[in-house]
């Protein structure tokens, strides 16, 4: 009977392995960025859409030791399962930046030179969960990397920036560990792009468009 | 094992997915990335551009396809399966090739492309037994004099299959038939216009422009290399340097970069593990790219039982006061080869400290001094020197294009040196490939020097004598 039950419970793990990789859905707050007045700058936001980021697991193991690390390229399977980061971070950037600015038009490609103010293109890298195991169960620490250009009106380059985000950590069950790998993925990433906008929207506020 | 951390690896397997087996690590070739365009898509040259370094710009150098089921430790057998030390300069190759067929040229111009390598992925797709790659590229067009960014794209790839090689090709093919289907970099012709840019038909562009194109419209039957049954060994080395054009206004080295592709061909084929050959072509070979490899890679990786190759296809100088001779690098100035140039003496020296057991050098270069660079004829590599034989160590041998007061012709009909030509067919159809994958360089030679001069007197009725100095020693050096 022992034997028959922990039988099943292999079963329904392995039948969750196999499980198609339930869509991520992003639902990013806008965050407020609370300034006194838009400043009078038409902005072109360049979001690339497929963007070239990436998804990757990290095992407990990694980096310590990295002969027994496990990593783990999940692009591929949430991209086909439906990752619509590109949309979610277009809108999100799109209402921040509205906020400080009297126009922002979210582009796929360069606009040419003399069209805005201002040209911002934004880039998601890596987006990294590190597994960790803990008292209580397994969890992982997402975080992601950016990266910020900034043209002036003539297109050329005032600054160019990159980071990671901060870390957000979510549960996962070993008994369901797909679903609540993607709906700790969509809970913390949406939470990460709402830090992200408002970061990014603190910097462009108070840039400096004619400095070159 | 306890019942808890079975279960634990059981969630990893879960999350890990039903993914298939994959197979060894591979590199990733130019060949994989170059468009697969009709040879009537080429286009008249509409604009030049200076192509700068790409840049790698992933957050991590690895690309995994390998989930060992049967490693120790269950799950940890990921695998790296890219291990090509220089992907960027496989994108530029691409890159550079897939413009083409725009009318995209290299030349001198007020336009820099640039590029930023974003992604390569290889993982498992769901709900199939099947892989799933992406590779991506963002490229720009800034106008360096006045600074602005004038064009910018990002260009992904992707394919599905099930061997991780075969899948990261068809990734990195339809990335190149992106870039092939946007016509958007056209639109920059008036720009370039506008900003003084001067390349108004294909009569008017320098050949040492084209000089990489010309390769791709020569088949010879030695580009189609040949399978030899060796046994692939892990300490074989080889650099192989290929300059054709040069940033200094130096005339172009024909097809010095097609021999240097093809010999890398050759050395996979003679059982050269992809990993261990550095393939440095045009601006990829500086003198800092020399220095680096001859005296940093190489010592670092060759061992007593290695064997090391040497190869060099382009232009050479001398200092006139020593009489020593320099391979010019891509950067190199004849007119101050002392300080720009690299030496053939701090090569063989460099070469002398390796504790290898075979080191070979062959060098497609000219090795005269008649007439200086203004007077050569079209299609010589005028390295004016005189070859001082004395510095070749005893455990080096050499493998020369030319005598001292000969300059090496280029072989046009067959898109490459003569002396590489021969080198090539010899190693293909002579029987001078030991099991090993060494070669027998005395009967390669012997069928080497007889064509090399038969063909040069046809050719362009002049002498163009193959020498073989050191220690696999052939007649006394001239």
């Amino acid at each position: 009977m022992k034997i028959l039950r922990r039988l099943s419970v292999v079963a329904v793990v392995l039948a969750a392995a196999c499980a198609t990789m339930p869509p991520v859905q992003f639902e990013p707050q806008t965050p407020n960025l609370a300034v006194a007045s838009k400043r009078n700058l038409k902005l072109a936001v360049v979001v690339s859409d497929p963007m070239p980021y990436d998804v990757f697991y990290s095992g407990q193991a990694c980096p310590k030791t990295p002969n027994r690390c496990y990593k783990r390229d999940m692009t591929a399977e949430l991209r086909s399962g439906g990752f619509p980061l590109e949309s979610a971070l277009s809108r999100v950037v799109s209402e921040t930046l509205s906020q400080a600015f009297s126009q922002v038009v979210v582009v796929r490609d360069l606009p040419q030179p003399g069209q805005y103010d201002g040209v911002v293109t934004l880039g998601i890298g890596r987006i990294l969960n590190q597994e960790r195991v803990v008292l209580t169960g397994e969890t992982n620490d997402i975080t992601a990397e950016w990266t910020m250009s900034v043209l002036d009106k003539q297109n050329k380059e005032i600054l160019n920036t990159k980071g990671v985000s901060p870390m957000h950590n979510y549960p996962w069950s070993a008994f369901n560990p797909r679903p609540t790998f993607v709906k700790g993925i969509s809970t913390k990433l949406s939470l990460i792009l709402s830090e992200l906008s408002k970061e990014w929207g603190a910097t462009l506020y108070a840039l400096d468009f004619n400095k070159s | 094992m306890t019942w808890r951390s079975a279960l634990s690896l059981l969630a990893v397997a879960s999350l890990a997915g039903c993914f298939p087996t994959m197979r060894a690590p591979t590199v990733i070739a130019v060949s994989d990335l170059t468009p697969r365009a009709a040879p009537d898509s080429d286009r008249e040259p509409i604009f030049a551009v200076v192509t700068d370094r790409f840049r790698d710009d992933r957050s991590s150098r690895d690309v995994l396809g390998r989930y060992d089921l049967a490693g120790k430790g269950g799950f940890l057998g990921t695998e790296t399966i890219v291990s090509d030390r220089d992907i960027t300069g496989v994108f530029e190759e691409a890159v550079k090739s897939g413009l083409a067929h725009k009318g995209v040229v290299q030349g001198p111009s007020p336009f820099v492309l640039s590029g930023s390598i974003r992604q390569i992925n290889v993982g498992s797709a769901p709900d199939s037994q099947a892989l799933r790659a992406e590779a991506s590229v963002q490229l720009t067009v800034t106008n360096t004099d006045s600074g602005s960014r004038l064009w910018q794209k990002t260009y992904i790839g992707s394919g599905t299959g099930a061997d991780p090689k075969a899948t990261l090709a068809l990734a990195f093919q339809d990335l190149a038939g992106a870039l092939d289907r946007d016509d958007s970099i056209r639109a920059l012709r008036p720009a370039f216009l506008a900003a003084g840019g001067k390349l108004p038909d294909a009569s008017a562009v320098p050949s040492s422009l084209l000089a990489s194109e010309k390769h791709r419209t020569v088949k010879s039957d030695v580009d189609d290399v040949p399978a030899f049954n060796v046994t692939p060994r892990k300490n074989f080395y080889a650099i192989v340097i290929g300059i054709e054009r040069y940033r200094q206004k130096l005339p172009s080295a024909d097809f010095a970069a097609h021999d240097a592709q093809t010999v890398t061909e050759y050395l996979a084929k003679l059982g050269y593990p992809e990993e261990n050959v550095i393939t440095l072509i045009n601006n990829h070979a500086a003198k800092s790219d020399l220095e680096k490899y001859l005296e940093k890679w190489l010592p670092s990786n060759a061992t007593a039982g290695s064997s090391v190759f040497i190869y060099y296809s382009g232009h050479g100088a001398p200092n006139i006061a020593s009489g020593d001779a320099y391979l010019v690098p891509y950067d190199g100035d004849p007119a101050f080869i002392d300080e720009t140039g690299y030496s053939l003496n701090r090569m063989y020296a460099a070469l002398d400290k390796l504790p290898a057991k075979q080191v070979i050098v062959a060098l497609d270069s000219c090795f005269s001094g008649a007439g200086g660079r203004s007077v050569l004829a079209k299609g010589a590599r005028p390295l004016v020197a005189k070859i001082n034989t004395a510095a070749i160590p005893k455990t080096v041998t050499v493998l020369a294009a030319s005598s001292s007061e000969q300059i090496s012709n280029t072989y046009d009909e067959n898109g490459h040196g003569l002396f590489t030509y021969f080198l090539l067919k010899g190693i293909k159809t002579k029987d001078v490939v030991r099991q090993d994958g060494s070669l027998d360089l005395p009967a390669l030679f012997a069928y080497v020097k007889p064509q090399v001069q038969i063909f040069a007197r046809r050719k362009s009725n002049g002498e163009q004598t193959p020498q073989l100095h050191g220690a696999e020693q052939g007649p006394a050096p001239n």
